[in-house]
């Protein structure tokens, strides 16, 4: 167990370092892959060859209205390059994370966060993906992409986050 | 007797303008009391040994710090005492405390026996020149933090006709920065935040942590297995029920007034409802059923009936639900979003969090939902919990300028709002009720 855990962290610091080479160390998608994830248990998923050339290849991450779970046209369009990348690859594991900003309380958040990726899993499911693929998980307001607390960090904290694996 | 020493409470309240764009106009009930004028001795001792006089100094300061914090007591400087501790070990000379303008004395005697300490308080009103009352105490050598906050207790509770809250617990999420993350642990620790126990390890996050009414079990939700869900925790053996069955995340838990029923929101493809669970059987009910968020549930005192939060009619509202008749009402009028009630231990007022034009706010309104009053303001004031004895509140604030979230109490007329410190930040606290003495 703790040489799977040991080596997934190698693993995960091998891949980390060869995207400093590749993209802007300033992209969300760096912050949000430094940030630890045992709380998921998902180390493996962020280890994992396909989830790194999808986070490559396509965006991961859409953004929502505030209080909202509804998807916009931005962030379907999004979706569709996602279902294109999991349909070539043959994809069977997803895991859809739903986020809220820090403008709501703690439960009520939680309950948004689940609404959110459930927002994108029945749009994935529209479009094919098999729903026993898809697992969601809310994370309310507790994983912040940006700390800060401005209208522009809010807009960035109301995600849904696709994770393959 | 009593009477005359019922605290005044007046009520001012004063309206500002939120935003100059806005017509709205939020008004924060600030309350306003005459404090009592009480000086407590240091306790007399036949014995002077280091650790008997060791024993006096604690207690002295816990009981000061405690009716301190009450907001409802001034404590009388030590360096003006007008008699030492021996000089009073009989009766004290009400002449002497007189022009001081101390309304109550308290003194006392603590007598070593082996192990134990016996220990006695008497508390004088000095303008009536007579003892309001007497009471002996025989603890241990380690209970004196306890037996300070009882002390205190009865002092608050003849003083203030209520019953005392000192000697309470409080449950909370401690928020530890650790490099890039925050470490957010289940945490009790005593109202005063002295003897700080972790319950679980910061792995995963664990969040919303409640009391069971015996105090016994915790309930709390933790992303322990991935999907956050609710987890029964027993205080004393530190054995974790998990409940299982659900596939999907369950939160915000919270104990029926027996302490039979847990209740707690369950979401499924993005529709959370509220069900309970029969702790002893872990039979499931399901209490809500409708396509929005119906969370942050919580039972009246007498059992019959539990407020929540719902988006059913648009934004967060509150709601009140009878359990045996089915029939649900909304309560919450006014603008903005409300979240998180609770039910005062009477059973007539309910708390909550409000979020209107970008700010937080505490507020209190009667259970049939008049009479709305906002408390406190600011950035993010969030999830209130009354004490024991339902005059007071506590709920957490994030302090965005010192960049963490911590614990605050204020009396419900809006009167006395401190900081309750704890050694990182702190969210989410839920106090006990009474210890059992």
């Amino acid at each position: 167990m703790k040489v799977k855990s040991l080596f997934s962290l190698l693993l995960l610091s091998t891949i980390l370092s060869g995207c400093f080479n590749n993209v802007d160390p300033l992209s969300e998608k760096q912050t949000r892959l430094q940030e630890p994830r045992t709380e998921s248990g998902f180390y493996e998923n962020i280890a994992s060859e396909v989830g790194q050339k999808f986070i490559e290849n396509v965006s991961d991450t859409i953004f929502f209205e505030y209080n909202s779970e509804g998807l916009t046209d931005e962030a379907k369009l999004i979706i569709d390059s996602q279902v294109k990348f999991i349909k070539e690859n043959n994809i069977r594991k997803i895991i859809i994370e739903g986020h809220a900003d820090e403008r709501g309380t703690r439960e009520y958040n939680l309950a948004l966060g689940e609404k959110r990726a459930n927002s994108v899993k029945k749009y994935l499911v529209a479009k094919g993906v098999n729903p026993i693929f898809i697992q969601v998980i809310s994370y309310g307001k507790e994983r912040p992409l940006v700390e800060t607390h401005t209208e522009s960090a809010w807009k960035k904290n109301r995600r849904g986050v696709t994770i393959v694996m | 007797m009593k009477k005359l020493y019922l605290l005044i409470i007046t009520l001012c309240s004063f309206t500002f303008n939120i935003s100059h764009s806005e017509p709205l106009e939020i008004s924060i009930t600030e309350g306003e009391v005459k404090k009592t004028n009480i000086a407590i001795s240091e306790f007399y001792t036949p014995l002077n040994n280091d650790k008997t006089a060791d024993i006096i100094q604690k207690i002295n300061s816990v009981m000061n710090n405690d009716l301190t914090s009450s907001g409802l007591f001034q404590i009388y400087d030590k360096q003006s005492f007008m008699q030492k501790p021996n000089e009073m070990r009989f009766r004290p000379k009400f002449a002497d405390w007189r022009p001081l303008n101390v309304e109550i004395l308290v003194t006392g005697k603590v007598i070593p026996i082996d192990n134990k300490f016996k220990i006695e308080m008497y508390v004088w009103d000095i303008i009536r020149q007579k003892q309001i009352f007497s009471k002996r105490y025989m603890i241990g050598g380690n209970a004196w933090r306890r037996l300070s906050h009882l002390m205190s207790d009865d002092i608050y509770t003849r003083v203030t006709g209520e019953t005392g809250y000192f000697d309470s617990r409080v449950l909370f999420v401690s928020e530890q920065k650790k490099e890039n993350r925050k470490l957010k642990k289940i945490a009790i620790m005593d109202l005063d935040g002295e003897n700080i126990k972790y319950i679980t390890d910061g792995k995963y996050i664990a969040l919303t942590p409640r009391f069971s009414p015996d105090k016994k079990h915790i309930a709390y939700m933790s992303y322990k297995k991935g999907i956050p869900a609710v987890y029964l925790h027993n205080i004393r053996n530190g054995k974790v029920k998990f409940l299982g069955e659900f596939k999907n995340m369950t939160y915000a838990p919270r104990f029926s007034p027996d302490g039979e029923k847990l209740i707690f929101s369950y979401a499924i493809s993005g529709r959370s409802n509220i069900w309970s669970m029969d702790i002893t059987n872990s039979k499931f009910k399901q209490i809500t059923n409708n396509d929005h968020i119906d969370t942050s549930p919580a039972y009246s005192p007498d059992g019959k009936n539990i407020v929540f939060t719902s988006n059913r009619d648009g934004s967060p509202q509150i709601y009140i639900m009878n359990l045996s008749s089915g029939k649900v009402k909304r309560l919450t009028t006014g603008d903005g979003s409300y979240t998180t009630p609770v039910v005062s231990p009477r059973g007539d007022l309910i708390a909550f969090t409000k979020q209107s034009n970008g700010k937080f706010y505490i507020g209190v309104m009667n259970i049939d939902g008049t009479g709305e009053r906002l408390i406190s303001n600011s950035f993010l004031d969030e999830g209130p919990s009354f004490a024991p004895n339902g005059r007071t509140l506590i709920f957490f604030r994030n302090d965005i300028e010192l960049g963490k979230t911590k614990l605050m109490s204020i009396d419900i007329t809006g009167y006395n709002l401190r900081e309750i410190k704890t050694p990182h930040g702190a969210s989410d606290p839920n106090w006990s009720g009474l210890n059992t003495r």
